[in-house]
Protein backbone atom coordinates (compact mmCIF):
# COMPACT_ATOMS: atom_id res chain seq x y z
CA UNK A 1 0.00 0.00 0.00
CA UNK A 2 1.41 3.79 -0.38
CA UNK A 3 3.07 4.97 2.65
CA UNK A 4 0.77 8.43 2.62
CA UNK A 5 -2.49 7.88 1.07
CA UNK A 6 -4.66 11.41 0.25
CA UNK A 7 -7.05 12.06 2.97
CA UNK A 8 -10.99 11.47 2.57
CA UNK A 9 -11.64 14.77 1.26
CA UNK A 10 -8.81 14.65 -1.05
CA UNK A 11 -9.87 11.59 -2.43
CA UNK A 12 -13.49 12.95 -2.83
CA UNK A 13 -12.42 16.12 -4.45
CA UNK A 14 -10.75 13.74 -7.10
CA UNK A 15 -13.34 11.30 -7.15
CA UNK A 16 -15.45 14.36 -8.28
CA UNK A 17 -12.84 15.32 -10.89
CA UNK A 18 -12.48 12.01 -12.28
CA UNK A 19 -8.52 12.09 -11.82
CA UNK A 20 -6.01 9.26 -11.08
CA UNK A 21 -5.50 8.71 -7.75
CA UNK A 22 -2.45 7.53 -8.47
CA UNK A 23 -1.15 10.77 -9.14
CA UNK A 24 -1.11 12.46 -5.96
CA UNK A 25 0.63 9.57 -3.97
CA UNK A 26 4.37 10.53 -2.97
CA UNK A 27 5.57 7.30 -4.54
CA UNK A 28 4.81 8.63 -7.99
CA UNK A 29 6.06 11.96 -7.23
CA UNK A 30 9.04 10.09 -6.11
CA UNK A 31 9.62 7.98 -9.08
CA UNK A 32 8.94 10.79 -11.28
CA UNK A 33 12.03 12.85 -9.27
CA UNK A 34 14.07 9.70 -9.32
CA UNK A 35 13.57 9.22 -13.37
CA UNK A 36 14.38 13.26 -13.62
CA UNK A 37 17.30 13.42 -11.38
CA UNK A 38 19.01 9.79 -11.67
CA UNK A 39 20.56 7.52 -14.38
CA UNK A 40 18.33 4.55 -14.65
CA UNK A 41 20.07 1.92 -12.65
CA UNK A 42 21.07 4.69 -10.47
CA UNK A 43 20.33 4.42 -5.96
CA UNK A 44 16.39 5.01 -5.68
CA UNK A 45 15.48 7.55 -2.83
CA UNK A 46 12.38 8.45 -1.41
CA UNK A 47 11.75 12.25 -1.89
CA UNK A 48 9.08 13.67 -1.39
CA UNK A 49 7.29 16.77 -3.55
CA UNK A 50 7.24 19.33 -0.71
CA UNK A 51 11.00 18.54 0.48
CA UNK A 52 12.31 19.11 -3.17
CA UNK A 53 16.72 20.60 -3.55
CA UNK A 54 16.59 24.06 -4.71
CA UNK A 55 17.53 22.21 -7.57
CA UNK A 56 14.65 19.67 -7.91
CA UNK A 57 12.29 23.31 -7.72
CA UNK A 58 14.39 24.68 -11.12
CA UNK A 59 14.06 21.66 -12.58
CA UNK A 60 10.05 20.75 -12.26
CA UNK A 61 8.59 24.04 -12.12
CA UNK A 62 10.99 25.28 -15.14
CA UNK A 63 10.49 22.33 -17.37
CA UNK A 64 6.50 22.36 -17.08
CA UNK A 65 7.11 24.50 -20.02
CA UNK A 66 10.04 24.47 -21.44
CA UNK A 67 13.21 22.32 -21.45
CA UNK A 68 16.09 23.93 -19.12
CA UNK A 69 19.10 23.83 -21.29
CA UNK A 70 18.64 27.41 -21.76
CA UNK A 71 18.31 28.55 -18.90
CA UNK A 72 21.57 26.32 -17.74
CA UNK A 73 23.56 28.65 -20.27
CA UNK A 74 22.70 31.59 -18.45
CA UNK A 75 25.12 33.46 -16.45
CA UNK A 76 23.15 36.43 -15.00
CA UNK A 77 23.05 38.41 -12.01
CA UNK A 78 20.53 37.83 -9.12
CA UNK A 79 18.52 41.14 -10.27
CA UNK A 80 18.48 39.38 -14.04
CA UNK A 81 17.09 36.02 -12.11
CA UNK A 82 14.80 37.82 -10.33
CA UNK A 83 13.76 39.68 -14.02
CA UNK A 84 13.84 36.83 -15.32
CA UNK A 85 11.37 34.85 -12.87
CA UNK A 86 9.31 38.31 -12.82
CA UNK A 87 8.69 37.14 -16.54
CA UNK A 88 7.64 33.70 -16.11
CA UNK A 89 5.34 34.73 -13.32
CA UNK A 90 3.88 36.99 -16.16
CA UNK A 91 3.87 33.63 -18.36
CA UNK A 92 1.92 31.91 -16.36
CA UNK A 93 3.96 30.70 -13.78
CA UNK A 94 1.40 31.34 -11.24
CA UNK A 95 1.51 28.13 -8.80
CA UNK A 96 4.83 29.53 -7.25
CA UNK A 97 5.32 30.16 -3.23
CA UNK A 98 7.54 33.01 -2.43
CA UNK A 99 9.44 30.84 -0.87
CA UNK A 100 10.07 28.75 -3.69
CA UNK A 101 10.83 31.49 -5.98
CA UNK A 102 13.54 32.59 -3.25
CA UNK A 103 15.32 29.07 -3.73
CA UNK A 104 14.72 29.03 -7.52
CA UNK A 105 16.49 32.12 -7.35
CA UNK A 106 19.20 31.61 -4.82
CA UNK A 107 19.82 28.29 -6.86
CA UNK A 108 20.05 30.21 -10.42
CA UNK A 109 22.68 32.66 -9.01
CA UNK A 110 24.62 30.47 -7.41
CA UNK A 111 25.01 28.16 -10.31
CA UNK A 112 24.34 29.77 -12.83
CA UNK A 113 25.17 33.49 -11.68
CA UNK A 114 28.23 35.63 -13.61
CA UNK A 115 31.18 34.33 -11.54
CA UNK A 116 30.26 30.72 -13.38
CA UNK A 117 32.49 30.40 -16.24
CA UNK A 118 30.37 30.68 -19.83
CA UNK B 1 22.31 4.41 -19.74
CA UNK B 2 19.74 5.35 -22.65
CA UNK B 3 16.62 5.06 -22.04
CA UNK B 4 13.10 5.47 -24.74
CA UNK B 5 10.48 7.85 -24.18
CA UNK B 6 8.56 4.52 -23.62
CA UNK B 7 10.69 2.52 -21.54
CA UNK B 8 10.17 4.91 -19.35
CA UNK B 9 6.48 5.23 -19.57
CA UNK B 10 6.43 1.65 -18.59
CA UNK B 11 8.99 1.68 -15.74
CA UNK B 12 6.97 4.10 -14.18
CA UNK B 13 4.19 2.10 -14.90
CA UNK B 14 5.11 -0.77 -13.28
CA UNK B 15 6.80 1.49 -10.41
CA UNK B 16 3.19 2.32 -9.79
CA UNK B 17 1.64 -0.84 -9.96
CA UNK B 18 4.12 -2.04 -7.67
CA UNK B 19 3.11 0.56 -5.18
CA UNK B 20 -0.50 -0.29 -5.16
CA UNK B 21 -2.54 1.18 -7.83
CA UNK B 22 -5.65 -0.10 -9.08
CA UNK B 23 -6.06 -1.83 -12.18
CA UNK B 24 -8.88 1.35 -12.80
CA UNK B 25 -5.84 3.64 -12.24
CA UNK B 26 -3.54 1.63 -14.24
CA UNK B 27 -6.21 1.88 -17.52
CA UNK B 28 -5.99 5.71 -16.84
CA UNK B 29 -2.36 5.47 -16.83
CA UNK B 30 -2.06 3.73 -20.59
CA UNK B 31 -4.81 6.34 -21.99
CA UNK B 32 -3.10 9.30 -20.56
CA UNK B 33 0.82 8.26 -21.56
CA UNK B 34 -1.01 6.82 -24.99
CA UNK B 35 -2.49 10.41 -25.64
CA UNK B 36 0.48 12.90 -26.80
CA UNK B 37 -1.95 16.03 -27.35
CA UNK B 38 -2.68 15.75 -23.82
CA UNK B 39 1.04 17.12 -23.26
CA UNK B 40 0.45 20.03 -25.17
CA UNK B 41 -3.20 21.10 -23.16
CA UNK B 42 -1.77 20.46 -19.93
CA UNK B 43 0.92 22.70 -21.21
CA UNK B 44 -1.47 25.43 -21.03
CA UNK B 45 -0.85 26.99 -17.63
CA UNK B 46 -0.30 25.77 -14.25
CA UNK B 47 -3.95 27.62 -13.62
CA UNK B 48 -5.88 24.00 -15.11
CA UNK B 49 -3.54 22.35 -12.23
CA UNK B 50 -3.67 24.89 -9.54
CA UNK B 51 -7.37 24.34 -9.77
CA UNK B 52 -6.93 20.38 -8.57
CA UNK B 53 -5.89 21.60 -5.11
CA UNK B 54 -2.60 19.60 -4.94
CA UNK B 55 0.07 20.62 -2.70
CA UNK B 56 2.19 23.64 -3.38
CA UNK B 57 5.19 22.04 -5.90
CA UNK B 58 2.62 19.06 -6.54
CA UNK B 59 1.03 20.51 -9.78
CA UNK B 60 4.09 21.27 -10.77
CA UNK B 61 5.61 17.94 -10.62
CA UNK B 62 2.72 16.53 -12.77
CA UNK B 63 2.64 19.19 -15.29
CA UNK B 64 6.30 18.55 -15.46
CA UNK B 65 5.24 14.64 -15.61
CA UNK B 66 3.05 15.34 -19.20
CA UNK B 67 4.82 18.39 -20.65
CA UNK B 68 8.08 16.80 -20.02
CA UNK B 69 6.81 13.39 -21.71
CA UNK B 70 8.53 11.61 -18.23
CA UNK B 71 12.14 12.55 -20.00
CA UNK B 72 14.65 12.93 -17.49
CA UNK B 73 15.57 16.67 -17.39
CA UNK B 74 18.89 16.09 -16.38
CA UNK B 75 19.68 13.91 -19.83
CA UNK B 76 18.59 16.55 -22.00
CA UNK B 77 21.43 19.00 -20.73
CA UNK B 78 24.74 16.53 -21.78
CA UNK B 79 23.80 18.07 -25.16
CA UNK B 80 24.32 14.01 -26.57
CA UNK B 81 20.86 13.28 -27.62
CA UNK B 82 17.68 15.08 -28.19
CA UNK B 83 14.57 14.17 -26.03
CA UNK B 84 12.25 15.98 -27.16
CA UNK B 85 9.70 14.32 -29.28
CA UNK B 86 8.97 17.86 -31.54
CA UNK B 87 12.29 18.83 -31.53
CA UNK B 88 13.07 15.03 -32.42
CA UNK B 89 10.33 14.96 -35.36
CA UNK B 90 10.78 18.40 -36.72
CA UNK B 91 15.23 17.74 -36.57
CA UNK B 92 14.90 15.01 -38.83
CA UNK B 93 11.96 16.32 -41.18
CA UNK B 94 14.70 19.61 -42.12
CA UNK B 95 17.43 16.79 -42.34
CA UNK B 96 19.32 19.21 -39.68
CA UNK B 97 23.32 18.15 -40.04
CA UNK B 98 25.91 19.99 -37.34
CA UNK B 99 23.89 22.03 -35.40
CA UNK B 100 24.18 23.23 -32.03
CA UNK B 101 21.17 22.43 -30.06
CA UNK B 102 20.54 25.55 -26.90
CA UNK B 103 17.52 24.63 -26.54
CA UNK B 104 14.91 21.49 -27.50
CA UNK B 105 11.23 23.15 -25.82
CA UNK B 106 10.90 25.85 -27.52
CA UNK B 107 13.80 24.52 -30.10
CA UNK B 108 16.60 27.35 -31.03
CA UNK B 109 19.77 25.87 -32.03
CA UNK B 110 22.60 27.40 -34.61
CA UNK B 111 25.25 26.50 -37.14
CA UNK B 112 28.95 26.89 -36.45
CA UNK B 113 30.36 29.37 -38.67
CA UNK B 114 32.72 27.14 -40.59
CA UNK B 115 29.52 24.89 -41.90
CA UNK B 116 27.90 28.23 -42.99
CA UNK B 117 30.09 28.50 -46.15
CA UNK B 118 27.06 28.15 -48.55
CA UNK B 119 26.15 31.02 -50.55
CA UNK B 120 22.35 29.50 -51.22
CA UNK B 121 21.96 28.20 -47.34
CA UNK B 122 20.41 24.77 -47.53
CA UNK B 123 17.86 23.24 -45.16
CA UNK B 124 20.42 21.33 -43.35
CA UNK B 125 22.12 23.75 -41.92
CA UNK B 126 19.27 27.34 -41.88
CA UNK B 127 19.34 28.18 -37.77
CA UNK B 128 16.36 27.56 -35.94
CA UNK B 129 14.76 30.28 -33.75
CA UNK B 130 11.45 29.19 -31.46
CA UNK B 131 9.52 31.18 -29.10
CA UNK B 132 6.75 28.59 -28.89
CA UNK B 133 5.80 25.62 -30.28
CA UNK B 134 6.13 23.68 -33.96
CA UNK B 135 3.03 24.38 -35.36
CA UNK B 136 0.61 20.98 -35.62
CA UNK B 137 -0.26 21.19 -38.68
CA UNK B 138 3.71 21.07 -39.79
CA UNK B 139 3.71 18.62 -38.34
CA UNK B 140 1.36 16.95 -40.21
CA UNK B 141 2.27 18.84 -43.50
CA UNK B 142 -1.41 19.14 -44.05
CA UNK B 143 -2.46 22.35 -45.94
CA UNK B 144 -6.20 21.43 -45.72
CA UNK B 145 -8.14 24.31 -44.28
CA UNK B 146 -5.22 26.61 -44.00
CA UNK B 147 -5.46 30.15 -44.90
CA UNK B 148 -4.40 33.47 -44.57
CA UNK B 149 -6.20 36.05 -43.68
CA UNK B 150 -5.82 40.51 -43.80
CA UNK B 151 -7.38 42.48 -42.06
CA UNK B 152 -7.20 45.65 -39.56
CA UNK B 153 -7.23 49.16 -40.97
CA UNK B 154 -8.10 47.51 -45.09
CA UNK B 155 -10.90 48.35 -46.89
CA UNK B 156 -11.42 44.89 -47.81
CA UNK B 157 -11.03 42.20 -45.17
CA UNK B 158 -9.84 39.27 -47.27
CA UNK B 159 -8.08 35.86 -47.16
CA UNK B 160 -6.00 33.68 -49.29
CA UNK B 161 -5.65 29.89 -49.51
CA UNK B 162 -2.37 28.12 -50.32
CA UNK B 163 -3.30 27.63 -53.64
CA UNK B 164 -4.72 31.07 -54.10
CA UNK B 165 -0.89 32.36 -53.48
CA UNK B 166 0.83 29.46 -55.31
CA UNK B 167 -1.20 30.61 -58.50
CA UNK B 168 -0.26 34.38 -58.24
CA UNK B 169 2.80 35.87 -59.92
CA UNK B 170 5.25 34.69 -57.77
CA UNK B 171 9.18 35.84 -57.13
CA UNK B 172 12.27 33.53 -55.86
CA UNK B 173 15.15 35.28 -54.09
CA UNK B 174 18.12 34.91 -51.99
CA UNK B 175 17.34 36.45 -48.66
CA UNK B 176 18.49 36.79 -45.01
CA UNK B 177 16.61 35.76 -42.04
CA UNK B 178 18.95 36.76 -39.05
CA UNK B 179 17.65 36.12 -34.94
CA UNK B 180 17.88 39.84 -33.60
CA UNK B 181 20.13 38.37 -30.82
CA UNK B 182 22.54 36.86 -33.11
CA UNK B 183 26.36 37.59 -31.37
CA UNK B 184 24.95 37.78 -27.96
CA UNK B 185 27.37 35.38 -26.83
CA UNK B 186 29.75 37.97 -27.28
CA UNK B 187 28.06 40.91 -25.20
CA UNK B 188 29.87 41.53 -22.15
CA UNK B 189 28.06 41.06 -19.05
CA UNK B 190 25.92 38.35 -20.92
CA UNK B 191 22.42 39.26 -21.32
CA UNK B 192 19.25 36.92 -20.67
CA UNK B 193 18.69 34.77 -24.10
CA UNK B 194 19.96 32.34 -26.07
CA UNK B 195 24.11 32.91 -26.63
CA UNK B 196 23.84 32.72 -30.41
CA UNK B 197 27.32 33.32 -31.88
CA UNK B 198 27.64 33.70 -34.93
CA UNK B 199 25.56 31.50 -37.01
CA UNK B 200 21.89 32.34 -36.10
CA UNK B 201 21.39 33.53 -39.85
CA UNK B 202 20.44 31.87 -42.85
CA UNK B 203 20.27 33.18 -46.58
CA UNK B 204 18.50 30.40 -48.40
CA UNK B 205 16.20 31.01 -51.81
CA UNK B 206 12.70 31.94 -50.79
CA UNK B 207 9.43 31.42 -53.25
CA UNK B 208 6.23 33.03 -52.60
CA UNK B 209 4.18 36.23 -53.15
CA UNK B 210 5.35 39.95 -52.16
CA UNK B 211 3.18 41.24 -49.51
CA UNK B 212 2.43 44.11 -51.04
CA UNK B 213 0.07 41.90 -53.73
CA UNK B 214 -2.21 40.89 -50.21
CA UNK B 215 -1.94 44.30 -49.03
CA UNK B 216 -3.17 45.80 -52.53
CA UNK B 217 -5.45 43.40 -52.73
CA UNK B 218 -7.05 44.56 -49.83
CA UNK B 219 -6.35 48.35 -50.11
CA UNK B 220 -4.74 50.03 -47.10
CA UNK B 221 -6.52 52.92 -45.43
CA UNK B 222 -4.88 55.82 -45.10
CA UNK B 223 -4.81 55.01 -41.46
CA UNK B 224 -2.58 51.75 -42.14
CA UNK B 225 1.12 52.63 -40.35
CA UNK B 226 2.30 48.89 -39.27
CA UNK B 227 1.05 45.08 -39.45
CA UNK B 228 0.89 42.24 -36.90
CA UNK B 229 1.66 39.28 -37.25
CA UNK B 230 0.42 35.70 -36.38
CA UNK B 231 0.82 31.91 -36.81
CA UNK B 232 -0.21 28.69 -35.83
CA UNK B 233 1.84 27.87 -33.11
CA UNK B 234 1.10 26.22 -29.58
CA UNK B 235 2.20 28.82 -27.05
CA UNK B 236 4.12 27.83 -24.38
CA UNK B 237 2.61 28.37 -20.83
CA UNK B 238 -0.42 30.90 -20.24
CA UNK B 239 0.52 34.08 -22.28
CA UNK B 240 -0.36 35.77 -25.20
CA UNK B 241 0.51 34.46 -29.00
CA UNK B 242 3.81 35.93 -30.06
CA UNK B 243 3.46 38.61 -32.33
CA UNK B 244 5.76 41.08 -33.92
CA UNK B 245 4.94 43.52 -36.54
CA UNK B 246 6.57 46.02 -39.29
CA UNK B 247 6.39 49.76 -40.39
CA UNK B 248 4.10 49.73 -43.71
CA UNK B 249 6.86 51.31 -45.87
CA UNK B 250 9.03 47.84 -45.10
CA UNK B 251 5.92 45.44 -45.46
CA UNK B 252 5.52 47.33 -49.34
CA UNK B 253 8.96 46.50 -49.78
CA UNK B 254 9.10 44.29 -52.65
CA UNK B 255 11.41 41.55 -51.30
CA UNK B 256 8.67 40.99 -47.92
CA UNK B 257 7.33 37.79 -48.94
CA UNK B 258 4.79 35.42 -48.14
CA UNK B 259 6.75 32.71 -48.67
CA UNK B 260 5.94 28.72 -49.34
CA UNK B 261 8.71 27.62 -50.45
CA UNK B 262 12.52 27.37 -49.49
CA UNK B 263 15.06 26.50 -51.79
CA UNK B 264 12.52 25.22 -53.79
CA UNK B 265 11.12 22.66 -51.98
CA UNK B 266 7.66 23.14 -49.34
CA UNK B 267 9.22 24.79 -46.34
CA UNK B 268 9.45 22.54 -43.81
CA UNK B 269 7.87 22.23 -40.66
CA UNK B 270 10.38 24.08 -38.24
CA UNK B 271 10.62 26.66 -40.48
CA UNK B 272 7.26 27.47 -40.87
CA UNK B 273 5.11 25.33 -42.96
CA UNK B 274 2.96 26.04 -45.15
CA UNK B 275 3.44 29.59 -45.03
CA UNK B 276 5.94 32.17 -43.18
CA UNK B 277 6.42 35.73 -44.04
CA UNK B 278 10.28 36.48 -44.82
CA UNK B 279 11.32 39.83 -43.85
CA UNK B 280 15.18 40.65 -45.36
CA UNK B 281 17.92 42.32 -43.20
CA UNK B 282 15.40 43.12 -39.85
CA UNK B 283 15.53 40.81 -36.92
CA UNK B 284 14.03 37.17 -37.97
CA UNK B 285 11.23 37.57 -34.98
CA UNK B 286 9.38 39.51 -37.90
CA UNK B 287 9.38 37.00 -40.48
CA UNK B 288 6.67 35.02 -38.85
CA UNK B 289 6.19 31.22 -39.24
CA UNK B 290 3.20 29.46 -39.81
CA UNK B 291 1.69 33.05 -40.58
CA UNK B 292 -2.37 33.07 -40.68
CA UNK B 293 -3.29 36.34 -40.03
CA UNK B 294 -1.84 40.20 -40.24
CA UNK B 295 -3.69 42.67 -38.74
CA UNK B 296 -3.30 46.26 -40.17
CA UNK B 297 -2.48 48.66 -37.53
CA UNK B 298 -3.05 52.22 -36.96
CA UNK B 299 -0.38 52.40 -34.66
CA UNK B 300 2.76 51.29 -33.87
CA UNK B 301 1.69 47.16 -33.21
CA UNK B 302 1.62 46.32 -29.40
CA UNK B 303 1.61 42.41 -29.75
CA UNK B 304 3.98 40.13 -27.38
CA UNK B 305 7.41 40.70 -28.62
CA UNK B 306 6.75 44.19 -29.10
CA UNK B 307 6.41 45.47 -25.93
CA UNK B 308 8.60 46.01 -22.78
CA UNK B 309 12.37 45.07 -23.39
CA UNK B 310 11.73 42.00 -25.83
CA UNK B 311 13.33 43.19 -29.37
CA UNK B 312 13.85 46.53 -27.99
CA UNK B 313 16.51 48.33 -27.63
CA UNK B 314 17.14 51.10 -25.36
CA UNK B 315 17.09 55.09 -27.84
CA UNK B 316 20.37 55.98 -25.94
CA UNK B 317 23.85 54.10 -25.34
CA UNK B 318 23.52 52.62 -21.80
CA UNK B 319 26.72 51.50 -19.64
CA UNK B 320 26.91 47.68 -20.13
CA UNK B 321 24.42 45.73 -17.11
CA UNK B 322 22.21 48.82 -16.95
CA UNK B 323 18.70 48.20 -17.27
CA UNK B 324 17.23 51.91 -18.76
CA UNK B 325 13.23 52.81 -17.63
CA UNK B 326 10.68 51.09 -20.04
CA UNK B 327 9.61 53.97 -21.42
CA UNK B 328 13.56 54.24 -23.11
CA UNK B 329 13.49 51.35 -24.97
CA UNK B 330 12.26 51.19 -28.94
CA UNK B 331 11.22 48.15 -31.31
CA UNK B 332 14.56 46.83 -32.74
CA UNK B 333 14.32 46.48 -36.71
CA UNK B 334 17.09 46.88 -39.31
CA UNK B 335 20.06 45.03 -39.04
CA UNK B 336 23.64 46.45 -39.14
CA UNK B 337 26.40 45.95 -41.43
CA UNK B 338 27.86 42.30 -40.03
CA UNK B 339 30.22 39.70 -41.14
CA UNK B 340 31.43 36.16 -40.67
CA UNK B 341 34.16 33.80 -41.47
CA UNK B 342 33.24 30.57 -42.88
CA UNK B 343 36.69 29.42 -43.47
CA UNK B 344 39.29 28.62 -41.95
CA UNK B 345 37.02 26.97 -38.82
CA UNK B 346 38.62 28.23 -35.53
CA UNK B 347 41.56 26.75 -34.07
CA UNK B 348 42.53 25.25 -37.72
CA UNK B 349 46.30 24.59 -37.62
CA UNK B 350 48.64 25.70 -40.37
CA UNK B 351 52.47 25.86 -41.03
CA UNK B 352 54.79 29.09 -41.42
CA UNK B 353 54.38 30.52 -45.20
CA UNK B 354 51.65 28.60 -45.87
CA UNK B 355 48.58 29.73 -48.65
CA UNK B 356 45.33 29.97 -45.98
CA UNK B 357 41.67 31.35 -48.07
CA UNK B 358 40.12 32.92 -45.90
CA UNK B 359 36.01 33.12 -46.51
CA UNK B 360 33.24 34.42 -45.67
CA UNK B 361 29.81 36.08 -45.99
CA UNK B 362 28.70 39.64 -45.33
CA UNK B 363 25.53 41.66 -45.29
CA UNK B 364 24.16 45.14 -44.37
CA UNK B 365 20.66 45.34 -43.34
CA UNK B 366 18.90 47.70 -45.44
CA UNK B 367 22.21 48.51 -47.43
CA UNK B 368 24.29 46.32 -49.09
CA UNK B 369 28.05 45.65 -48.17
CA UNK B 370 30.55 47.97 -50.04
CA UNK B 371 33.97 46.62 -48.81
CA UNK B 372 35.76 43.66 -46.94
CA UNK B 373 38.46 44.30 -44.78
CA UNK B 374 41.40 41.23 -43.29
CA UNK B 375 43.32 41.64 -40.26
CA UNK B 376 45.98 38.88 -38.94
CA UNK B 377 47.48 41.51 -36.46
CA UNK B 378 44.59 42.28 -33.85
CA UNK B 379 43.08 45.17 -35.91
CA UNK B 380 47.02 47.06 -36.45
CA UNK B 381 46.78 46.80 -40.20
CA UNK B 382 43.94 45.68 -42.39
CA UNK B 383 44.03 44.43 -45.96
CA UNK B 384 41.15 44.43 -48.14
CA UNK B 385 39.38 41.41 -49.37
CA UNK B 386 37.69 40.76 -52.63
CA UNK B 387 33.67 41.03 -52.36
CA UNK B 388 31.03 39.61 -54.79
CA UNK B 389 28.05 41.72 -55.35
CA UNK B 390 24.60 40.54 -53.99
CA UNK B 391 22.49 37.92 -55.65
CA UNK B 392 19.53 40.18 -55.08
CA UNK B 393 19.15 43.39 -52.41
CA UNK B 394 19.27 42.05 -49.38
CA UNK B 395 21.35 38.97 -49.83
CA UNK B 396 24.53 38.32 -48.22
CA UNK B 397 27.84 38.99 -50.41
CA UNK B 398 30.44 36.64 -50.49
CA UNK B 399 33.83 37.75 -49.74
CA UNK B 400 37.39 35.86 -49.77
CA UNK B 401 41.34 36.41 -49.52
CA UNK B 402 44.52 34.68 -49.38
CA UNK B 403 46.86 35.33 -46.89
CA UNK B 404 49.97 33.47 -45.01
CA UNK B 405 52.10 33.86 -41.92
CA UNK B 406 55.75 34.30 -41.60
CA UNK B 407 56.23 33.48 -38.41
CA UNK B 408 54.90 30.65 -35.81
CA UNK B 409 52.69 31.51 -33.06
CA UNK B 410 49.02 31.95 -32.01
CA UNK B 411 47.10 34.29 -34.63
CA UNK B 412 43.64 35.32 -35.01
CA UNK B 413 42.09 36.52 -38.41
CA UNK B 414 39.48 39.15 -38.24
CA UNK B 415 36.97 40.41 -40.52
CA UNK B 416 35.00 43.73 -40.78
CA UNK B 417 32.98 45.10 -43.66
CA UNK B 418 31.40 47.93 -44.42
CA UNK B 419 28.30 49.52 -45.89
CA UNK B 420 27.66 52.15 -48.98
CA UNK B 421 27.29 54.76 -45.94
CA UNK B 422 31.10 54.02 -43.97
CA UNK B 423 29.39 52.42 -41.32
CA UNK B 424 31.82 49.31 -40.48
CA UNK B 425 32.08 46.99 -37.75
CA UNK B 426 33.03 47.34 -33.88
CA UNK B 427 36.23 45.44 -32.14
CA UNK B 428 33.91 45.97 -28.65
CA UNK B 429 30.58 45.17 -28.22
CA UNK B 430 28.57 48.11 -27.38
CA UNK B 431 25.68 46.70 -24.48
CA UNK B 432 22.05 46.59 -24.80
CA UNK B 433 19.77 44.83 -22.01
CA UNK B 434 18.58 42.13 -23.87
CA UNK B 435 21.70 41.73 -26.28
CA UNK B 436 20.05 42.79 -29.93
CA UNK B 437 21.95 44.18 -32.52
CA UNK B 438 25.52 42.66 -32.19
CA UNK B 439 27.72 42.89 -34.92
CA UNK B 440 31.23 42.50 -33.43
CA UNK B 441 34.04 42.19 -35.35
CA UNK B 442 34.70 38.28 -36.51
CA UNK B 443 37.73 36.84 -35.09
CA UNK B 444 38.95 33.19 -35.94
CA UNK B 445 42.01 32.16 -34.26
CA UNK B 446 44.60 30.07 -35.61
CA UNK B 447 48.03 28.02 -34.78
CA UNK B 448 50.58 28.52 -36.91
CA UNK B 449 53.57 25.77 -36.69
CA UNK B 450 57.23 26.33 -37.48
Amino acid sequence: MWANTPDEETRKMLKRRHLPLWLTTPAVLAAWLVASTVPQGGIITHAHADEMSPKQLFQVHCAACHTIELPMTQRLARHDWEWVLDDMEDYGMTWLTDEQREQIVDYLTENYGRDTPR
Amino acid sequence: MKTTDNGTWEWLRSYTRDHGASPQDLEIFDEVSSRRQFFGQVGKGGAALALLGFGAGTEAALQGLFGRGMIPAAWANEGVDITDDEAKKVLADAGKEGLIVYNERPLNAETPAHLMGDAVTPVKRHFIRNNDRVSERALRKDPQGWKLEIEGEVNNKVSFTLDQLQGMNTVTYRLPIECGGNGRAYFDPPPRGNQWKNGAIGNSEWTGVPLRELLNAAGLKSSAVYTGHYGEEPILGDRPPFSRGIPIDKAMEEHTLVAFKMNGEDIPAVHGYPVRLVVPGWYGSTSHKWLNRIVIRDREHDGRGMTGYSYRVPKYPVAPGARPPEEDMVVGGPWRIKSVITGPAADSEFRVGQSIKVTGHAWAGEDSVKEMWVSTDFGLNWTKAKLGSPANKYSWQQWETELSFDGRGYYEIWARGVDTQGNTQPIVQPWNPRGYDGNLVHRIPVMIQA
